[in-house]
């Protein structure tokens, strides 16, 4: 596994440059953002990453009982019963729909995740944190303004850039490469040729890891007559066998039915949501190749980089470049050491090569 | 008939039988009037609400019922602000239920377990009377049925002035009590209800002078004393009342401090002096008893008052809790972990790649600068 400490350059004197004269500790933190799992690497070592949800007590009851005003990730999940749950961002942004009461629910928990993430960097009180945040290649600017607007409650400087240029930039891929972030709400594509990447050279399909949690559910609706489950359980099952290999062994499940535990095979339902999000992710990548110089579009294609928590599907990499062979006549997918940390990573080195002066005049 | 239990009842039974003033004048009025006639009522009214007519009569039903050891029935026919329940610890079941015939008399009726001998008709739920109720049948039945039970029947009225029902329950009392306030009764209301009194031709045994401070006159001068004893003087005592007792029955002080200015020769008002008994009288008692209820829009309001208040303030914690929590998060318990970096870092000088991954960065801070200043702008 690869090791963002080693990636990120040895100390030396603060820069010179805009006269700012930092002394001071610093602490460069990495954030991804995302709607299903948030995942920040710091300066210091620190890698963690938890699931995006935020839960609060229901009542005083509740809150005698867990002893906490607010919890998260795992544990926010594993005390869903009792807690008011919040999964703040939906499609890689803070959601603002439903409503004010909603929405203002949904930023101050976005806002306490944030806290989060950053209190688990475990910054020293005597440094400054400067943070990157990943964000989706194409959100809106009212999104990424609440964004910043809450991650400004915890830190001391903050930017924001596109996630799958931050993949590519940790990884030091800048040229000619294409970046496939496959996150819990969207999927990223991004072509990089050397600059930063524009508008037309991002695309954003909703072909995600909650599509595939969508489409399994369904699936499994129609197949394991009399069995009940939920989302999350259908969620579960998908870390845990997500597959689009062509030899997998049966993948077999215990649902309740009528109470009783009942054994199913779900292995085609498993392969067949999987593979559900292949074909939209290559017609993009074919988009990107074909609208890029004739003479450097075989260059893109045999550089696609592909990331995120939903890149973890087993044989996803070898089954693009099938769907590529077949679509596009070609192609080579690299899959990323830890695509769980790969978007934060990314953005902590942008983090350490933006200069001084540039986070200064961000405060 | 099972006595109602409650934690107070007992407290609440010692208090009124203690009542200051009571023991000395009232029972000793009531009792003598009913030496001549067995079943005596004993009606207790006031000229405005807030008298303590409830407790007084309360006071004086159990002060019977203990010292006599007679069967006494008190009567609560103030229906539009019941009190005896409460006070006493019974439940609300009573005359109202009756009157309407939702209920019948014996279930109604109550014992005080601390007091042996008394028996309790609370006035019920909570309503404004029925025109004409209380001089129906049914209403003479229930009174008949318990004047057969009883050797004493108090009866708890609601204020004359207020309540018009409560002067067509005076042709059932063989005396009546008028319960003042000082410092509360205008002395003109004072006036009117003796009138009205008078002019029912209700035998008045005697005003109660509640809470009398003893240094303090009546509505701030003496007339009601003299208006009191020149009107009944100038009436004819009736036929019934026991020697000795006139209509005119002087001022009875409830108050340890006052002077007992019992009528009880039948030669004019003897003044005699008060019991001086220790304590706070009639103030403390009603404030040891249980408080009035409000009504039930009072209630709501208080209520969603203090929902308001409590919503307001638990907000405001909230806000506290959560800033003190991101600045402890950073400023105590866990130290940390010292960052790689003690100091502004940059792209290394030695990348290769140093002057592109500049201008990159430079693209990201402008862009991150131009939302900065949309966000300034929006503010």
């Amino acid at each position: 596994m690869q090791n963002i400490q080693a990636t990120l350059p040895k100390p030396r004197p603060s820069e010179p440059e805009g006269n700012v004269a930092l002394e001071q500790g610093i602490l460069y933190v990495g954030i991804d953002l995302g709607t299903s799992r948030t995942s920040v690497s710091a300066s210091n070592g620190v890698r963690e990453s938890m699931p995006s949800f935020v839960g609060y007590p229901k009542d005083a009851v509740s809150r005698k009982l867990l002893k906490k005003d607010v919890l998260f990730g795992d544990e926010a999940l594993e005390k869903r019963l009792s807690l008011d749950l919040y999964r703040p961002l939906g499609d890689g942004v803070i959601k603002d729909g439903g409503g004010k009461a909603e929405s203002d629910a949904n930023l101050r928990a976005a806002r306490d995740l944030i806290g989060e993430i950053i209190r688990r960097a475990k910054p020293r009180k005597d440094e400054l944190v400067y943070a990157v945040i990943g964000a989706p290649a194409q959100a809106s600017l009212h999104n990424k303004e609440a964004i910043l607007d809450v991650a400004r409650q915890s830190v001391d400087s903050v930017m924001l850039c596109s996630e799958p240029f931050s993949v590519a930039y940790g990884l030091d891929w800048l040229d000619e490469a294409l970046v496939i972030d496959i996150g819990a709400g969207t999927t990223d594509l991004c072509r990089m040729h050397g600059t930063m990447p524009e508008e037309s050279d991002q695309i954003t399909i909703t072909y995600a890891g909650d599509y595939v949690d969508g489409q399994l559910m369904q699936l499994l609706a129609q197949s394991c007559k009399g069995a009940s489950f939920s989302i999350q359980m259908v969620k579960t099952l998908k870390e845990k066998h997500s597959n689009v290999s062509n030899i997998v062994a049966p993948i077999l499940v215990e649902f309740p039915v009528a109470g009783k535990p009942t054994q199913f095979d779900i292995t085609a339902d498993m392969l067949r949501a999987c593979r559900a999000i292949i074909p939209p992710i290559v017609e993009g990548l074919g988009t990107l190749i074909s609208t890029f110089d004739p003479e450097f579009q075989h260059r893109l294609k045999n550089r696609v980089l592909l990331a995120g928590g939903g890149s973890q599907i087993a044989g996803l990499d070898q089954a693009i470049e099938a769907e590529m062979l077949v679509r596009l006549g070609g192609g080579r997918v690299l899959r990323i050491d830890e695509p769980v940390y790969g978007g934060a990573n990314g953005a902590l080195k942008i983090a350490h090569d933006m200069p001084a002066e540039f986070w200064q005049q961000l405060k | 008939m099972s006595a109602s239990t409650y934690t107070g009842q007992a407290s609440a039974v010692a208090l009124l039988e203690s009542l200051p003033g009571i023991g000395d004048v009232v029972w000793g009025t009531i009792m003598r009037l009913a030496s001549t006639r067995v079943p005596t009522s004993v009606l207790f009214t006031a000229a405005e609400r807030g008298a303590g007519t409830s407790v007084l009569a309360a006071a004086t039903a159990i002060g019977l019922a203990q010292h006599q050891r007679v069967p006494v029935c008190l009567i609560e026919t103030n229906l539009r602000r019941p009190a005896l329940a409460r006070y006493l610890g019974l439940k609300q079941q009573g005359l109202s239920e009756i009157l309407d015939g939702s209920a019948e008399l014996e279930p109604c009726l109550q014992e005080v377990e601390q007091c042996p001998g008394l028996c309790v008709l609370p006035a019920g739920s909570a309503r404004a009377p029925v025109s004409g109720e209380f001089t129906a049948e049914r209403m003479s039945s229930i009174l008949a049925r318990l004047e057969q039970r009883s050797h004493y029947l108090v009866l708890d009225t609601a204020p004359l002035l207020d309540h018009v029902e409560s002067r067509l329950l005076l042709n059932h009392a063989d005396g009546v009590l008028l319960v003042l306030r000082e410092r509360a009764t205008r002395l003109a209301d004072a006036e009117r209800a003796h009138e009205i009194l008078v002019e029912s031709g209700a035998p008045v045994l005697g005003s109660i002078f509640n809470a009398c401070s003893g240094s303090a006159r009546f509505g701030g001068n003496g007339r009601v004393h003299h208006a009191f004893e020149k009107d009944l003087r100038e009436r004819r005592a009736p036929a019934s009342l026991p020697a000795g007792i006139e209509r005119n029955g002087g001022t009875l002080h409830t108050n340890g401090n006052g002077n007992g200015n019992g009528n009880g020769n039948g030669n004019g008002n003897g003044h005699g002096k008060g019991k001086g008994t220790n304590g706070n009288g009639i103030h403390d008692v009603e404030a040891r008893l249980p408080e009035e209820p409000v009504s039930e829009a009072a209630h709501q309001h208080q209520i969603a008052q203090l929902e308001r208040r409590i919503a307001k303030l638990t907000l405001l914690l909230e806000q506290s809790e959560s800033d003190l929590q991101q600045s402890s998060a950073r400023a105590d318990g866990d130290p940390g972990i010292a960052s790689l970096y003690h100091g502004a870092q940059g792209v290394a000088p030695g990348d290769q790649a140093q002057a592109y991954k500049r201008a990159l960065m430079q693209d990201i801070f402008q862009a991150n600068l131009e939302l900065k200043n949309a966000m300034a702008r929006r503010t």
